[in-house]
């Protein structure tokens, strides 16, 4: 997972500064590599002092810090700015930064976040884990790819978790991965769906619920979903109803989506394929 | 992880033999578990739908645990 695909949103948990540096160590090694921009935004560390650690680890560091391709921002420029968390704030600086990249020429805006700024004393902090299941729906199909860092030494262990469960990816949980270059109205699905990504998988189905158009959740790709993620699919259907939702996926769960009723609901299809 | 503490209920009526596999668990390792119990019970011989409902049942009884429980004691 340090070498994202564009639209994915990844949680990294950790509990040691080996493992963090590791990780982003390789992290912007890829993003150098894959010519991405690179964004770092670091609390913990100061900005200088992650830029000595990388440089030593990552050959191509400063020369790419110094040609603008990766910048190192403490979260006091970004997520803190201001003394507070701000979403809406959030989205917006990101836009900016997103459009920056393009005229720029870059293909893409890999992002990793130091979450350890995200403390209980922190106004707005409480809008974090709505931010975070958003984030999972508005990067899908972007030229984005984020990674938010999660210090156990710090949080909680159920804080963690939530806001794991609000990623579809997590190192050594549940993998969901999503395109939606299929066509408006079709969101094709891949992986696993469990309760570690259920809050990702609920906010990237929430948009579809609103559609005119016919929908199409081609799930066919989807190895194993829970009974929570069946119920998101049907939930979405039921919510659409008088409006055409197709639901694709393997014949297990179509049974699993025929068992707790998902074939009552109004204009749905569930076609069973086999991925 | 096998837990003698675990083992106190092991084994059920009618059930010979040692556990194929005894673990505990918390939110963040139910995916691992849920793909342990599908290579033990592939390995086993349990296949097609009864395998993917083995592997349903188990990970739904897992998930329970930890929503509503939340994790073992100490």
């Amino acid at each position: 997972m340090t070498s994202p695909e564009l639209g994915e949103h990844i949680s990294f948990p950790f509990d040691s500064d080996a493992a963090t540096l590791s990780f982003t160590a390789g992290f912007v090694a890829n993003g150098i590599r894959r010519h991405h921009r690179v964004v770092l935004i670091t609390h913990a560390l100061a900005p200088a002092d992650l830029h000595a650690l990388l440089a030593a680890r990552v050959p191509a560091f400063a020369a790419a810090v110094d040609a603008g391709q990766v910048l190192v921002l403490p979260a006091t420029a970004a997520q803190l700015l201001g003394g507070s968390f701000d979403p809406d704030r959030m989205v917006t600086d990101f836009d900016v930064l997103i459009a920056r990249t393009r005229q720029d020429g870059y293909a893409g805006l890999w992002v990793s976040a130091d979450m350890s700024w995200a403390t209980p004393d922190v106004p707005g902090v409480e809008r974090l884990f709505d931010f975070e299941a958003a984030s999972s729906a508005r990067l899908v199909g972007g030229p984005v790819a984020a990674v938010c860092q999660y210090d156990r030494r710090l949080f909680d262990a159920a804080f963690v978790d939530q806001a794991c469960a609000r990623h579809p990816l997590t190192p050594g949980q549940a993998p969901l991965r999503f395109a939606a270059n299929a066509g408006p109205g079709v969101l094709v699905m891949s992986g696993e769906a469990d309760l570690t990504n259920r809050e990702a998988l609920a906010a990237v189905l929430d948009p579809l619920a609103g559609m005119e158009d016919d929908v199409t959740v081609d799930a066919a790709a989807v190895r194993f979903a829970d009974a929570g993620a069946a119920q998101l699919l049907a939930r979405l259907a039921w919510r659409r109803a008088g409006r055409r939702t197709e639901i694709r996926c393997s014949p297990a769960i179509e049974r699993l989506l025929r068992a707790i009723g998902a074939d009552n609901v109004a204009q749905v299809t569930i076609e069973p394929a086999y991925g | 992880m096998a837990d003698e503490d675990a083992l106190d209920i092991w084994p059920p009526p009618g059930v010979t033999g040692p556990p194929l596999l005894s673990e505990k668990f918390d939110r963040r390792i139910i995916t691992g578990i849920r793909h342990s119990v599908g290579a033990i019970a592939s390995a086993a011989g349990l296949a097609g739908q009864r395998l993917d409902d083995f592997i349903l049942a188990v990970n739904e009884m897992m998930t329970n645990a930890v929503r509503y429980a939340g994790g073992w004691a100490g």
